[in-house]
């Protein structure tokens, strides 16, 4: 091993507790996450090449070992996902009416599907072009482009976004 | 009309994905239909409202285990630290709430826009410097053309040697707070952490204890020692 990684590893640190945090969703399960990711990258650093993106190689990485865990758990996984995952549009409506929090937000995307989270946060929150994103998480790119329509139609909807920049632009009050 | 651009189509022109071509397309539609150009800017607030909802996670404090993690780690390969100044600032993100620097044997990490002195830490000078200044003594020092004070705040005792807990002002700068230990006789700047002064907004400063302390703890550090016993163990 002839480049340590470990201080770069450490810069990405916000980055990647980011992104466990849209996988696994409760701080302490991504904090963990975050761990396992570090030490999996460790342990095979030869496999990275030094000239290539240490950011992508991790988040990939990070999303694997997700994906294995999720695999091992199988039994439990279903008590994971609520039953009342979809919003409907007109609960959506009336969140927007109580005004949104930055909570509220964050709840809305934890209530998208996990392919969904995924690339909504590596595009918009870690500022991955789609070909990075699509790379990161080994899908094709009109995959990555059309989860990431689909979760931010879902933003779009459930906080009324399109109707408020109506109403900014028209000066009605909405 | 707004309906002929999918919603596909319509993101990965406010995202600057698409070709210069169908770019310009789309612009111009947008530029035609008001329809279209609410949707246009719902796309571009979509952006900004997941990156709100993680902003808290970005610019939080990164919990000091998953640091020690990663040094835990590597060390066991590899024993030493990076012994070159190695400056990775340019892998950050601009948002990021950790500015990280290697310096000489050591890191550094401060918050994003302070980078913390890699010209002080890239020379043995400053961890000669912390080696001659005792707990409690207070010495100035010249780096890199640089006026820098440099106080000794504590010592532990440690396996391989000694560290010691400091603190470096350079003229007109932001204080670090760091350790250097002393093995083999050789002083060396382990970590050093930028330490804002206490502004009562940020908690900046309690980060950054956070990683002095988990570096302690993984040393095995004991508890500080007293001027005689420090006196004493540097003796040799």
């Amino acid at each position: 091993m002839s480049v340590d990684i470990r201080p770069a590893m450490i810069a990405l640190l916000p980055r990647l507790r980011s992104f466990a945090r849209a996988l696994a969703r409760a701080p302490e399960a991504a904090d963990d996450l975050v761990q396992a990711t570090c030490e999996k990258a460790l342990r095979s650093v030869d496999s990275w090449a030094p000239d290539t993106r240490l950011d992508s190689w991790m988040f990939r990485i990070m999303q694997n070992h997700w994906i294995d865990m999720r695999r091992a758990e199988r039994p439990q996984a279903g008590l994971d996902e609520p039953a009342a995952l979809k919003l409907s549009r007109d609960d959506g409506t009336r969140i927007a009416e109580a005004r949104l929090t930055l909570a509220d937000v964050g709840e809305v995307i934890d209530r998208m599907p996990e392919d969904q989270r995924a690339v909504l946060v590596l595009v918009c929150v870690e500022e991955l072009s789609y070909r990075e994103a699509a790379e990161a998480l080994d899908v094709p790119i009109g995959t990555v482009m059309s989860r990431l329509a689909r979760a931010r139609r879902t933003l779009i909807d459930t906080l009324a976004l399109e109707d408020r920049s109506a109403g900014r632009r028209s000066g009605e009050a909405t | 009309m707004s309906t002929k651009v999918s919603d596909e189509m319509l993101m990965a022109f406010v995202d600057g994905e698409l070709d210069p071509e169908t770019a310009a397309q789309i612009e111009q539609a947008v530029a035609q239909d008001p329809l279209l150009a609410r949707r246009a800017e719902a796309f571009r607030a979509s952006r900004g409202a997941a990156r709100e909802a993680f902003a808290g996670i970005r610019r939080g404090s990164v919990p000091s285990r998953l640091i020690e993690a990663v040094m835990r780690n590597g060390s066991s390969a590899k024993p030493s630290f990076v012994r070159r100044p190695e400056f990775i600032r340019a892998a950050l993100p601009l948002a990021a709430s950790l500015a990280l620097v290697a310096g000489i044997g050591g890191y550094v990490l401060g918050q994003a826009g302070a980078p913390a002195h890699p010209d002080l830490l890239g020379g043995a000078a400053l961890a000669e410097a912390v080696g001659a200044t005792f707990s409690g003594e207070q010495r100035t020092a010249r780096f890199a053309g640089r006026e820098v004070a440099v106080r000794g705040l504590a010592t532990y005792p440690v396996e391989e040697g000694v560290c010691r807990m400091f603190e470096a002002v350079p003229a007109q700068s932001e204080p670090i707070r760091g350790i250097a230990c002393q093995f083999a006789e050789q002083w060396h700047v382990e970590v050093a952490v930028a330490f804002p002064p206490d502004d009562g907004l940020t908690p900046a400063a309690e980060g950054a204890s956070e990683v002095l302390d988990a570096y302690l703890d993984r040393r095995g550090a004991g508890p500080a020692l007293s001027p005689e016993e420090e006196t004493e163990a540097l003796r040799e």
